[in-house]
């Protein structure tokens, strides 16, 4: 099972949001990393065929996805970053209806949702209706709806906004669990979410892809230039305008234990740390970059 | 069938269309029961004091009282008989004190109000052929009510002869159409006009209704981002297109269908079923052209507005397909709703009829249209404007709700 993206572009009147994306998907965990405005949304809706590409093909095991029509759909399962709920509706209305468009069939249906609202907890909340519901509740309902049907192919934007700790790591585990055999892409902000759970990364900037590989391969481009050193808390703000800090914490006594990007230890008791995800992506995506783009 | 049943359930738990609808079933009776209100009537002893002032329901069944003696063929002979009784009686006091109050009252109730409604359109049967002005009813001979059916065929032709001088065709169609209708009319006391103008008033007003509860179909959808998840079903395209057009097309026609049968059952109850028998050429212009009774009448009103009601929510629907805000859609589906009234007014002709509504509304409405002269003309081609209203809205039911289907599959999330 294969989703195969060539050359894939799209433009936006002057903008150029995806620029000749080029990316075979094989079953496992995929997590798609950029910056807000990198393309990543342009690119998941071109692959729930609900975006019709400017140039460039997407086949799934060779076939075309948009010829394909319903027998694609019928794979697929997706969770649009910003998406709304008919208000009226409860949700085990909404899931029913939702399993009815996607074939699930009747007698399969009850079950189904049975077991999704357990798993994500929403079982106490079933015959609520949707508007009463929390951010994160919704967002729930949004993950149930995308895995009624099993699908081969499911695609996140942004699943885990607005979950609390706990759901996340709850959600963590459901994908793991989940993604056997399937092809699992999740776009996120929030990389610790992916991180450990990822089978490959894809990193997205300014429409490209500017690398795949595993969480592993890819912090390697940054091995070397994660450090950790404690510095005296009056002068953080200084350190702060010279180094590029990702996490800081207070130590007591007035000294701040600080990790920072830099091809060289910049104070004499820095020390060499190991690199994770997130120390890519900053390192990628620097704040001043990321600012200017939004966040 | 699963998905239309969970969608009609979906249209059904709207908070929007449960409230439009009940408003639509709430003034089904209100506009109902208005024209009854609106009867009064004085009764008088025989010295012509007052002594009771009827209304609503009373004043209809004791107006039906007084008139009844009329009810049945109006013939010739009846329509004479009347004449001169009218003539005899208002003779003596001049026809001005019938408007100026100076008539006796029990007078006129005995002898005028009892044939007043059978001879309410013989001035305009009787009207000038070359100026078309109405005659006086104290001007006509009685005589020559001998040829009356003959004296309304004849003022049908000065009439078509001064609207449509140029087009024979349609002088021709008229007649002919005319030579349909069942003669001698029949006349059964009790309904009254305004009672039809509230019909019309109320499909007009269950249109509006129902225009704002479908303009959230797809639009909504895309608003709020809802849509995404939909479309990327296996169903999400073409099934669940046509499922959302044809939901949309049942609830609101089966509102329709329950709202105007409550509207016309309370109407047709309080004033008479048996009024219904009454022919339309008594109530409407004499040389109205369908041979229809009143409660043919109000069947082909329900059924005309049933079409426009159709074809105007297939064209609402078009637009939620096409727009992507809400407001977009009701104003420009209000706009349009609303259009054929201004056309009309403004002598638009053509542009006026065909557009979806364009049987709706105030003079523009089918029942003002059955009963004018109205030829639409194509070269040597004139169609009676009730026909282009039908027509028009008819083709434009299956072509919206096919381009509202067509525009939602090809619809682009950006």
């Amino acid at each position: 099972m294969e989703l195969t993206i060539t050359n894939l572009s799209k433009q936006f009147k002057d903008k150029t949001a995806v620029d000749d994306v080029s990316l075979s998907l094989t079953p496992g965990v995929w997590g798609l990393l950029g910056a807000n405005g990198a393309g990543k949304t342009t690119l998941m809706r071109m692959i729930a065929d609900i975006l019709k590409p400017t140039s460039g093909k997407i086949l799934f095991d060779g076939k075309d996805i948009h010829a394909m029509g319903e027998e694609y759909r019928n794979l697929f399962g997706f969770l649009p970053q910003d998406f709304g709920f008919f208000q009226d509706f409860t949700v085990k209305d909404y899931l029913e209806y939702v399993a009815a468009l996607k074939g699930v069939p009747v007698r399969e249906t009850r079950n189904k949702i049975d077991n999704l609202l357990h798993t994500l907890t929403l079982t106490d909340v079933r015959d609520k209706k949707i508007i009463k519901l929390s951010g994160g509740m919704k967002r729930r309902v949004g993950i149930a709806q995308a895995m009624l049907n099993d699908p081969k192919i499911l695609i996140m934007d942004e699943p885990t906004a607005g979950l609390d700790p706990g759901e996340r790591v709850r959600f963590r585990n459901l994908v793991s669990e989940f993604s056997h055999g399937r092809i699992v892409l999740i776009s996120t902000h929030i990389v610790s979410d992916i991180e450990y759970i990822s089978t490959k990364n894809a990193i997205m900037k300014a429409g490209k892809i500017v690398d795949v590989g595993t969480t592993d391969e890819l912090v390697k481009q940054v091995k070397g230039k994660v450090w950790t050193c404690v510095v005296p808390a009056e002068k953080i703000t200084l350190y702060e305008m010279q180094l590029r800090i990702i996490n800081q914490r207070s130590e007591g006594n007035n000294q701040v234990s600080i990790r920072y990007l830099s091809d060289e230890g910049k104070t004499s008791n820095s020390v060499l740390a190991s690199p994770r995800l997130e120390d890519l992506y900053l390192w990628l995506f620097p704040q001043e970059e990321i600012s200017e783009r939004g966040i | 069938m699963r998905i239309y049943c969970l969608e009609i359930k979906r249209v059904l738990k709207s908070r929007r269309v449960i409230i439009l609808l009940a408003i639509a079933l709430l003034m089904s009776m209100v506009m109902a029961w208005l024209p009854v209100i609106f009867e009064d009537i004085n009764q008088y002893d025989d010295s012509g004091n007052k002594v009771a002032e009827l209304n609503g329901l009373s004043a209809i069944t004791y107006k039906k009282s007084l008139r009844q003696t009329n009810n049945g063929e109006v013939t010739p002979e009846k329509i004479k008989e009347a004449l001169i009784i009218y003539q005899n009686t208002v003779s003596q006091y001049g026809e001005n004190s019938l408007y100026s109050g100076e008539f006796p009252k029990d007078l006129y109730m005995k002898k005028v109000f009892p044939v007043e409604s059978l001879l309410g359109r013989l001035p305009e049967a009787f009207s000038n052929p070359k100026t078309g002005q109405a005659a006086s009813l104290m001007d006509i001979d009685p005589d020559k009510t001998d040829n009356y059916y003959e004296q309304v065929e004849q003022h049908l032709k000065d009439i078509m002869k001064m609207e449509h001088k140029d087009n024979p065709i349609a002088q021709e169609q008229a007649l002919k159409k005319f030579a349909q209708v069942t003669k001698p009319f029949q006349f059964y006391a009790g309904y009254s006009r305004d009672a039809f103008d509230y019909i019309m008033l109320y499909i007009f007003l269950l249109v509006i209704l129902c225009t704002a509860a479908v303009t959230p179909t797809f639009s909504n959808e895309y608003q709020t981002g809802s849509d995404s998840i939909l479309r990327c079903t296996k169903h999400g395209r073409s099934r669940l297109g046509v499922v959302k057009v044809f939901a949309a097309v049942t609830v609101f026609s089966i509102a329709f269908i329950l709202c105007i049968l409550l509207h016309l059952l309370i109407s047709n109850m309080a004033f008479g079923p048996e009024s219904m028998k009454t022919s339309m050429q008594m109530l409407f212009s004499v040389i109205s052209l369908p041979a229809l009774n009143l409660g043919q009448l109000q069947a082909v009103l329900a059924i005309g507005g049933l079409v426009s009601l159709l074809a105007t929510i297939s064209f609402t629907l078009f637009l939620s397909a096409r727009f992507k805000d809400s407001i977009s859609v009701i104003l420009s589906a209000i706009v349009i709703c609303l259009l054929p009234m201004f056309m009309y007014s403004a002598g638009s002709g053509w542009l006026g009829f065909i557009l979806p509504s364009g049987g709706v509304g105030m003079q523009n409405s089918l029942l003002y249209q059955l009963t004018n002269f109205n030829y639409l003309h194509i070269g040597s081609i004139s169609i009676w404007s009730p026909y282009v209203i039908m027509a028009a809205a008819l083709i434009e039911i299956p072509l919206f709700l096919f381009l509202a289907v067509r525009t939602y599959c090809n619809h682009q999330v950006d």
